[in-house]
């Protein structure tokens, strides 16, 4: 109760405000993947066939989720 | 691609990188420096959150090459309050403080961009009018505050300023 009608500053509004905030875009993990996601170039269109091993064989990609 | 060198100071440090010529100012303070209080929110140059001090001049450090900053003195959000000493904090800058005590920030990503702006326009215009406030940070987009708070915390950290 001692708080209402009190004008206090955020929690982290100290982090935010310096920069030590971390967003997710912020984080670094060892090992960590990097994802990208495809969508399709073409609008209301129906899939019928997904080919996925080309994605697959370059370098580096650990795996091709659809 | 061929790295090259880079010298530049970044937050009073010199710095020597070893990036490729087509690396951004921003990917070099976020992936080679760890300096992540500049965000890429856009990538476009459009949003501001990518806004860092070259030289104490606003700029996108999105569509800045790292290697267009050779030579010159960049100030990021994470260099602006005082060193901390012995586990304490450092002092914050007065628009940081401003910020802080006027509920300028939510979300809190607009943040490291708006304060770095409204701070060049205080070193160079010590009192700006509401009207010189909102047109310094135009370029600067928001999506959470409206706005409001955040000039009324320029122009409080304005008169911070002229007390000191």
């Amino acid at each position: 109760m001692s708080i209402l009608g009190k004008s206090i500053p955020r929690r982290d509004a100290r982090l935010k405000a310096t920069g030590e905030a971390r967003y997710t875009a912020d984080l670094s993990l060892p090992f960590m993947l990097h994802a990208a996601v495809l969508r399709s170039p073409y609008p209301h269109a129906r899939i019928r066939r997904l080919d996925t091993s080309k994605a697959e064989a370059l370098p580096g990609v650990r795996a091709v989720v659809t | 691609m061929k790295k090259v060198v880079v010298e530049l100071k970044v937050n009073g440090t010199a710095h020597q990188l070893l990036v490729e010529p087509r690396a951004t100012l921003l990917e070099c303070l976020r992936a080679e420096l760890g300096l992540t209080g500049a965000k890429e929110g856009c990538g476009l140059g459009a949003c501001g959150t990518c806004t860092v001090l070259l030289d104490g001049r606003p700029v996108r450090s999105c569509l800045t090459l790292a290697v267009e900053a050779e030579g010159h003195d960049v100030l990021t959000i994470e260099g602006l309050a005082e060193t901390g000493t012995a586990g304490q904090p450092g002092a914050l800058h007065p628009v940081q403080e401003a910020f802080v005590e006027n509920h300028a920030i939510q979300r809190g990503f607009c943040t490291p961009g708006m304060i770095l702006t409204a701070k060049a326009l205080l070193d160079e215009d010590a009192q700006p009018s509401e009207a010189d406030v909102r047109h310094a940070l135009s370029g600067q987009a928001c999506r959470c505050t409206g706005y409001t708070k955040i000039v009324e915390s320029v122009l409080a950290a304005a008169g911070k300023m002229e007390a000191k």
